[in-house]
């Protein structure tokens, strides 16, 4: 499994989860270290869209909703992908997978409470000592 | 009340061991706030732009069953088929809660007839300095105040959903229930953020207590006029009453959204199933609860327990009683006299006082959050 170290590691203050841990580049492709099952919870856990390298098809791109796992029957683990591209969802089944990459933006990067309370009580002190501020509401990203 | 009585009683009945009380019908994630940590519409564009279809809500509610429907999201009315969907669900004679930020609400309202079959359920999360701070933009709470009234005029029925977290000033709380029954909503619902921490220095124990010591803090001497739209079992339960040591019921709440029915409840995301009877079947269950599972410790969240204090409500005559009690004289508070200090809170012997914000890991919509990385 590879990834980009220097964007995982430069997350302050985050919570510990596995995406934390896991940013936006990290991947593995067969014959790397890790199981591709590991690396299906990683990018169930992850909040933005997974490049799906596939074995008799071009590369799929979308958001990984859901999983199955089957530790007795292997041939019928499958994940579900919601394409980027439009369209309707697609089951595929982890044998017709040879990695996965977390390619999409981390949507969720960046928006923690903590990020917004240090936000929120800077601009509070700064008013304080009668300072002008740039105003701090949040509001949600404009859809693509 | 007498939908959700007859329904509990026909499956205790029928001694089915597990049912559903609420459906939360999330038609889709996308939003017009973007509260800070929020689980629930941190999607690519993509999944925010898409929608359940009509058709979809109902086979879900078909499905599932439950009495009440409560459509949170995401923001219930930036749904291009809410109107249709909730025609449809009073149709099937669904008790409605469409849980609203309320800032469109003033734009859509005539989409929607008065009826006994919706509430208006307005996400408000204190007054306003504590409201707007939630929901991390100035002007909300001013927005969601007019949108009360308009709809009250109206002749809706209208209740406010809070969620109280570490660092909630009880004094404070007790002032904006007095605001809300001011101005009139039929009820008010109120319950602790989802907080849980993986910290191993974090006892689940103080925690737990914490939230206990802010609601007695809160609730403990209610003022005239308080009414709250929930079961004064799960208040007593909120404020530590003896014999209120409530077990999560997880499958009471069961959540449907655009992945399918979300596995193991409203809070935790473990994955999807297609049907409802897959979700009832398939979960193992017996992994969930505060005292069995490290994602679940923390948590005493309505969509988990209140689903308990109903069944306990109708499950035996004690319970019964005790919720008659309740609804009559108020809620118990067993502990030690409490009475109202001078800052307005409530003193409380054995309370721990709740630290200043801290916020870590909760979500003011009720959603469990994964990967939201700083």
């Amino acid at each position: 499994m590879q990834g980009d170290a220097s964007e995982a590691e430069s997350i302050e203050g985050a919570d510990s989860d596995e995406a934390a841990r896991h940013g936006r580049g990290f991947s593995w492709v067969e014959g790397e270290p890790g199981s591709l099952e590991e690396m299906v919870e990683i990018a169930f856990d992850y909040r933005g869209d997974v490049s799906i390298l596939l074995r008799d098809e071009d590369d799929l791109v979308g958001y990984l909703a859901n999983r199955s796992i089957s530790q007795q029957a292997p041939a019928e683990s499958w994940i579900e992908v919601f394409p980027a591209a439009g369209g309707a969802r697609r089951r595929i089944s982890l044998a017709a997978i040879r990695g996965l990459i977390l390619s999409g933006k981390d949507v969720a990067s960046g928006k923690s409470w903590e990020s917004w309370l240090k936000k929120y009580t800077e601009r509070r002190d700064a008013l304080a000592r009668g300072e002008d501020v740039e105003n701090i509401d949040l509001f949600p990203d404009e859809l693509d | 009340m007498w939908a959700v009585a007859s329904h509990v009683l026909k499956n205790k009945l029928t001694r089915k061991k597990r049912y559903p009380l609420v459906l939360m019908l999330e038609p889709l994630f996308r939003c017009n706030l973007a509260c800070a940590g929020c689980g629930k519409i941190q999607y690519p564009g993509h999944i925010l732009k898409q929608e359940l279809t009509p058709e979809q809500c109902f086979n879900a509610t078909d499905e599932c069953g439950a009495p009440i429907v409560s459509i949170p999201g995401g923001e219930p009315l930036m749904y291009s088929k809410i109107q249709e969907v909730v025609e449809g669900l009073v149709a099937r004679k669904k008790y409605i809660y469409l849980c609203t930020n309320a800032v469109l609400l003033k734009e859509k309202i005539d989409l929607f007839k008065p009826t006994k079959y919706l509430t208006f359920s307005i996400h408000m999360d204190g007054l306003e300095e504590e409201h707007d701070f939630a929901v991390c933009r100035e002007g909300v709470y001013k927005e969601a105040l007019e949108a009360i009234k308009l709809a009250l005029s109206r002749g809706f029925r209208v209740t406010t959903n809070t969620t109280l977290f570490e660092g909630a000033r009880p004094a404070r709380v007790r002032e904006f229930f007095d605001e809300m029954t001011a101005l009139g909503v039929e009820g008010m619902m109120v319950s602790p953020g989802y907080s849980y921490s993986k910290a191993p220095d974090q006892e689940s124990f103080l925690h737990r207590e914490r939230t206990r010591g802010l609601f007695r803090r809160i609730l403990a001497a209610p003022r005239k006029g308080w009414r709250f739209n929930q079961s004064p079992l799960f208040l007593e339960f909120l404020m530590g009453v003896e014999g209120r040591d409530y077990h999560c019921t997880p499958w009471g709440n069961p959540t449907y959204n655009l992945f399918g029915w979300q596995k193991p409840c409203y809070l935790l995301q473990e994955g999807y199933t297609e049907t409802f009877d897959e979700l009832m079947e398939t979960t193992d269950w017996d992994q969930y609860g505060h005292d069995k599972n490290e994602k679940c410790r923390d948590c005493m969240v309505h969509s988990g327990y209140e689903a308990t204090a109903v069944d306990q409500t109708f499950g035996s005559l004690r319970g019964f009683l005790a919720t008659v009690r309740a609804t009559l004289l108020g809620y118990r508070w067993s502990g030690d006299e409490a009475i109202e200090n001078s800052d307005g809170a409530v003193d409380v012997d054995g309370v721990v006082e709740p630290p200043a914000v801290d916020r870590t890991e909760a979500a003011s919509c009720g959603s469990a959050r994964t990967g939201t990385n700083a």
